[in-house]
């Protein structure tokens, strides 16, 4: 890596892999905290939620890095910091080694170019009265990317039949595409001012499973064509797994573990890692059932009131006393695997 | 229509070539169209299918819920122990709704009453159906809250649905279907709208108490892997009507309908490479008020002939339990069993 100065021992970033190159983009001890205020005409802040703390890892040129964790896990708002949506406590973010934290609006907007996003909701993330070419076309008129009318005209073709959508579909409103076409739109809109990194926050989440499929593979071929690195958030293990190199499993605000794929599915070491995958089930009844499951106890507590020391300790099936008085670092447990558990030796 | 030799004793509920429609701007559509099943005492059966297929529509139909207008239940029959639900009158298919058939919804949060505490809710299924009342009525619903896992029960009657979390709200609703105790449990998409970990706790319990109460129960999703871990049986759903039906383990091992065979090779499985490329279902679902003719899946069949177009085929045995309706279930499962192994 070749900024290793500027990370401390305990941010160390999410499997730093065997690769030799540079990090598209590079997270650092990025904290994410919302004020909560009360108070009819005076407001004073009375808690604090750290929606995300102290999260870091780095995405190599053309690669998936996965972030999984359930809702309140800070995924979406961590993303967000990522493309300076909402402003991030401290930490930081470098981008093709530029700092974004700090940058002014008109600073970010070249950089934003180059990062991409599409969304969970098909139905809430176009706009209904424009045309689909026109929603597609927008990134190249507001980076200035096309040279005249007939070269926009030309690029909106072409980025709709790159996603698999007819050039002939471009006259039309959202209203008249299906859910999995409209994602096809959003893909081709995030693609459009040509990207290195799109972030996709549970862009396949809504989708019905033949839909799904589709647009993952539409996903991994335009990885392939342009090289592009995904930051993908999603609940569902298994699809996290089928596109992800790497994966970050995340759980109240913080990164728990981290590996690469293969090996973060094949022997997971933290205990809310392996809760969560046995409790993805297999479409195999056989397998099904004669596996065990590990059902966690109680809910997840609320990032208003977080448990204190380790935050997986209130629900973990093996925690110690130690675990609720101090918090774990994640350590490097395996090659290019890292994980915030005290006991997760114990574990494999 | 299935056939039911195995198991001896009549089935619990028969549903025979339901048809269910829907008045809709466009047109008519037929949402459910011809679906006959049987759910036997005490098993576990599996409706799947993506949006629209029509396994929603079905179990409102078999509760009578259908909201009308713009719903219809056209023809069909429902047998719920031998009688027919869609000839009895309203008052008699409530005294069947929460003491014969429980029903579980996807958003225990509009399917609770947001003003009334849980304990009111729960002790009006049981003043209802099994007159029970006051003090008599509380302790039962502090014993079902806790045997769905909500400790201090007592304490927790007096607490409103907003101070519960989404899965403790789905815990008391699975309490008041299961309060009268009912023969037959439908959850449709109970855990669909839970975090994974929440979920597997829910369909734990709700297996578990329903194989100690010997409930039937009716499990309602898009997702295989629930049914692949509980169910027994399943009915594979597309455009309203029944493609494929089967002991879970037929239909998983050697699916025999294009569909099955689809939907199987669409979502990435931990029991398979991650490497491996997914081979989903090309197309889209079709219009509801425009289906296609003969077999409503031929626009996106790899199997498809020209017959295919030209008349639908019917549910008919291909193995023992197992139904099909596709004119090449035999090229099907063959060339899947391959690919499968």
């Amino acid at each position: 890596m070749t900024n290793k100065s500027d990370l401390s021992e305990q941010s160390a970033p999410a499997g730093t892999g065997a690769s030799d190159s540079t990090p598209l983009i590079s997270v650092r001890d990025l904290k994410v905290h919302f004020p909560l205020k009360r108070g009819f005409l005076v407001q004073r802040e009375v808690a604090r939620v750290r929606a995300v703390d102290g999260v870091s890892f780095d995405i190599m040129p053309g690669e998936t890095l996965g972030l999984v964790g359930e809702s309140g896990s800070g995924k979406t708002t961590a993303a967000k910091a990522v493309i300076q949506l909402t402003k991030p406590e401290s930490g930081s973010v470098k981008f093709e080694g530029q700092e974004l934290v700090g940058l002014g609006t008109k600073a970010m907007r070249p950089v934003r170019r180059k990062m991409g996003m599409v969304f969970q909701d098909p139905y809430g993330s176009l706009n209904p009265r424009m045309r689909a070419g026109d929603i597609v076309g927008e990134p190249l008129k507001v980076h200035g990317l096309a040279d005249s009318k007939e070269d926009y005209r030309k690029q909106v073709a072409s980025l709709m039949s790159t996603v698999g959508l007819s050039p002939a579909m471009a006259e039309r409103y959202p209203n008249e595409f299906s859910g999995g076409q409209r994602q096809r739109l959003g893909v081709a809109r995030a693609i459009a001012a040509r990207p290195s990194l799109l972030i996709l926050d549970e862009s396949v989440s809504a989708l019905d499973v033949s839909i799904q499929a589709q647009i993952l593979n539409l996903l991994q071929d335009l990885q392939e064509q342009y090289n592009l690195a995904y930051l993908f958030i999603a609940h569902d293990l298994s699809v996290v797994r089928h596109i992800s190199h790497r994966v970050a499993v995340m759980y109240l605000g913080k990164i728990v573990e981290t590996a690469d794929s293969k090996d973060l599915y094949e022997r997971p070491l933290h205990p809310y890692t392996r809760a969560l995958l046995s409790a993805i089930p297999t479409p195999n009844p056989i397998i099904e059932r004669s596996r065990e499951r590990i059902v966690l106890r109680g809910d997840l507590p609320s990032p208003l009131d977080p448990p204190s020391g380790c935050g997986f300790s209130t629900r973990c099936p093996i925690a110690t006393d130690r675990c609720s008085e101090s918090s774990p670092e994640l350590r490097t447990l395996a090659p290019n695997q890292q994980t915030a558990c005290f006991l997760a030796e114990g574990v494999s | 229509m299935t056939t039911d030799s195995p198991i001896n004793s009549s089935p619990l509920l028969q549903v025979r070539d339901l048809r269910t429609s829907f008045n809709t701007p466009e047109g008519k559509i037929f949402a459910v169209n011809g679906v006959s099943f049987d759910v036997h005492h005490g098993e576990t059966l599996g409706l799947v299918g993506e949006s629209g297929c029509g396994k929603s529509v079905s179990a409102l139909s078999i509760m009578r819920l259908v909201p009308n207008p713009p719903g219809v239940i056209e023809s069909g029959e429902i047998l719920f122990e031998g009688v027919d639900l869609l000839k009895i009158s309203d008052k008699e298919m409530q005294s069947i709704r929460g003491a014969g058939i429980g029903m579980i919804f996807q958003e225990p949060m509009s399917s609770l009453n947001p003003v009334l505490t849980i304990g009111r809710q729960i002790t009006e299924p049981l003043g209802v159906h099994l007159g029970l009342k006051g003090s008599a009525a509380e302790n039962r619903a502090a014993e079902l809250l806790e045997m769905v896992g909500i400790a201090d029960s007592k304490r927790r009657l007096g607490d409103h649905p907003h101070q519960l979390s989404g899965g403790q709200r789905q815990r008391v609703m699975i309490a008041i279907a299961l309060s009268c105790e009912p023969k037959l449990l439908i959850a449709d998409e109970a855990t669909t709208a839970l975090d994974v970990t929440i979920q597997a706790q829910i369909l734990e319990l709700m297996k578990n108490l329903t194989s100690q109460l010997g409930t039937a129960l009716m499990i309602i999703t898009h997702n295989l892997g629930i049914i692949a871990r509980y169910a027994d049986r399943l009915n594979v759903m597309y455009a309203g009507k029944i493609r494929e039906s089967g002991n879970a383990e037929q239909v998983y091992l050697r699916p025999s309908h294009p569909y099955t065979v689809g939907l199987l090779n669409s979502v990435p499985r931990l029991d398979r490479p991650a490497s491996e490329r997914l081979d989903p279902i090309e197309g889209e679902i079709p219009d509801p008020t425009n289906l296609p003719s003969g077999c409503a899946f031929t626009p996106r069949c790899r199997w498809a002939t020209a017959e295919c177009e030209l008349s639908e085929p019917v549910l008919e045995q291909v193995e023992d339990r197992q139904m099909v309706a596709c004119f090449e279930s035999k090229a099907v499962s063959d060339s899947v069993g391959i690919a499968l192994q």
